[in-house]
């Protein structure tokens, strides 16, 4: 019992969001907003010149895991970074 | 310019001409008298030698106007006649050096372009020095490189691995796994992890821990290396709940269990499958009314058992903290405030001899110039920590309360490259004598 339960919030946990993006989906995530609040809550800015676009993808993707940020926030400042460069 | 091939279609020419003319005289010869047998045969000889020549000059004509059979560059070898039309152009050096540069830059760019997967190789550096005021001044160095690996645009694995300086007279190196942790993002708001990672509950080692983010040169009391753990063995999941403008962070795990010494101290290494055979689970929820604040609430609950303890008695063991955290520009600047407390309970009084319930935490706040006109001013950080750490019973288990207050100047020497400076009062009771320290730090993150 204790064990559905478990799988249970697991799945609501795992789904909730996903529906919530189809809701949100239009909505336009500036990266460059997320690159300026989200980044310094922690850190400071590196220079987007630090890294190559492939070193960033990876880098992107440590941070969207670490920093807590959503899959299009990650894009957006992604976005951002390569065309600042 | 006369060109190679003006040459040859002069010779082919000349070769034709000489040809004409042999022929001409053969057939004119007649008329100026009778020629000898041997004579005729003689020039029959030339006649056709004069002919393969010919043809053999044709034949290498052609040659030279056939296109390559592909698009490649033809390197070394002499330089190549190429004629399109009109237009007849000679590959000079310079363009045989050129298309040579090419293929090379060419060769570099293939022997770098990364595959489907990726790696980075990332981390930071550090070194303090600390002069307290009772006891030994010492230099301290710590390394710890990241290796990034992202496999696809879902998978990432993430190590780190923290050389340090063993501080017990052997004069060694201490290598500890920090975390190796590998990710899955389920989409694009909910992530699962399995391996060794970074407590989620414990706000400070996930995000301020590292040398170069961490802006005093050492840690809070009780936060790090205390009474929260650090990392877990284990498996995650984790993920964000938009609300508007707001949000809600959630990150759930299950681990190994700690054991616990005699006092009721936990020991958080629990990747050792004799002290602990239970399982903890925890989690922290952070709830963001807007992009600058942060207020999170973290807990793990699990059975510890004593270390080597043959009876394997079960304690249950509950850890909480509360955290919050919020940085925003104002005045020239931009202030930051981490603050994070956290409280355990081990076990009853019956079970250590004492209420095995520990607590403390810290409270830093910090401001960086970022838009004086003095550039010197920007590279500024000025720093206030109050930290504490209190244990159940000093006196019955040989341990003692403490209470810091540490002010530290920065100076920003790249966005991750910073020199600290800071001085820590520092009070001990139980008969223990607080050590004020002068600390001196560098750390970078690369």
């Amino acid at each position: 019992m204790k064990m559905r339960n478990i799988l249970a919030i697991f799945v609501l946990f795992c789904g909730a969001p996903s529906m919530r993006a189809g809701g949100n989906s239009s909505e336009k995530v500036e990266g460059d907003k997320v690159w300026s609040v989200a980044c310094q809550q922690c850190h400071n800015r590196p220079n987007p010149a630090s890294y190559s676009n492939a070193q960033w993808d990876v880098i992107m993707h440590h941070m969207r895991v670490r920093g807590n940020l959503t899959g299009m926030e990650a894009r957006a400042v992604l976005e951002f970074i390569k065309d600042a460069k | 310019m006369f060109t190679i091939n003006n040459r040859r279609c002069a010779a082919s020419a000349l070769i034709g001409t000489s040809l004409l003319l042999t022929s001409s005289m053969v057939m004119a010869s007649p008329s100026d008298g009778p020629i000898s047998r041997a004579e005729f045969e003689k020039m029959q000889r030339e006649m056709s030698s004069l002919r393969e020549e010919l043809a053999a000059l044709k034949k290498a004509d052609a040659l030279q106007k056939t296109p390559p059979s592909d698009s490649k560059v033809s390197q070394g070898g002499p330089a190549r006649v190429k004629s399109s039309g009109a237009d007849t152009r000679l590959e000079t050096p310079a363009i045989s050096a050129l298309k040579t540069e090419i293929k090379a830059v060419r060769e570099m760019v293939e022997e770098t372009k990364a595959g489907e997967t990726k790696f980075v190789l990332t981390g930071g550096a550090s070194s303090v020095f600390s002069a307290p005021s009772h006891g030994t001044s010492k230099f301290d160095a710590a390394f710890s490189p990241i290796l990034l690996w992202h496999i696809n645009d879902r998978l990432l694995f993430e190590g780190e691995v923290e050389y340090e300086l063993n501080d017990d007279g052997t004069n060694s190196t201490k290598t500890n796994l920090e975390y190796a942790q590998l990710s899955y993002l389920l989409n694009d708001y909910v992530t699962i992890g399995a391996g060794k990672f970074l407590s989620p509950m414990n706000i400070f080692v996930e995000r301020y821990e590292p040398k170069w983010i961490n802006k005093l040169p050492d840690t809070p009391l009780a936060i790090y290396d205390g009474i929260l753990p650090e990392s877990h063995v284990g498996a995650q999941v984790r993920g964000i709940i938009p609300l508007g403008s707001a949000r809600v962070n959630i990150a759930a795990y299950v681990s190994n269990a700690p054991s616990t010494d005699s006092n009721g101290s936990l020991e958080f290494d629990n990747f050792k499958p004799a002290a602990s055979n239970g399982k903890a689970v925890g989690g922290r929820v952070g709830f963001m009314p807007c992009q600058y604040l942060e207020i999170g609430y973290g807990l793990q609950q699990s059975n510890v058992r004593l270390d080597g303890d043959p009876s394997a008695t079960d304690y249950n063991s509950l850890l909480q903290s509360v955290d919050l955290s919020t940085s925003f520009e104002k005045a020239n600047g931009r202030f930051a405030l981490q603050s994070q407390y956290a409280w355990s309970h081990v076990g009853s009084k019956a079970d250590f001899g004492v209420n095995a319930n520990r607590s403390g935490g810290y409270a830093q706040v910090s401001y960086r110039g970022k838009k004086w006109s003095m550039d010197f001013l920007n590279h500024l950080e000025g720093i206030i920590r109050v930290d504490r750490m209190t244990q159940p019973d000093p006196t019955a288990i040989d341990a003692f309360n403490e209470k810091r207050v540490t002010f530290g100047l920065d100076y920003w020497l790249t966005a991750r490259t910073v020199l600290k400076t800071a001085y820590e009062l520092d009070r001990q009771n139980n008969g223990h004598a607080g050590s004020n320290s002068i600390l001196l730090g560098v750390a970078t993150g690369f």
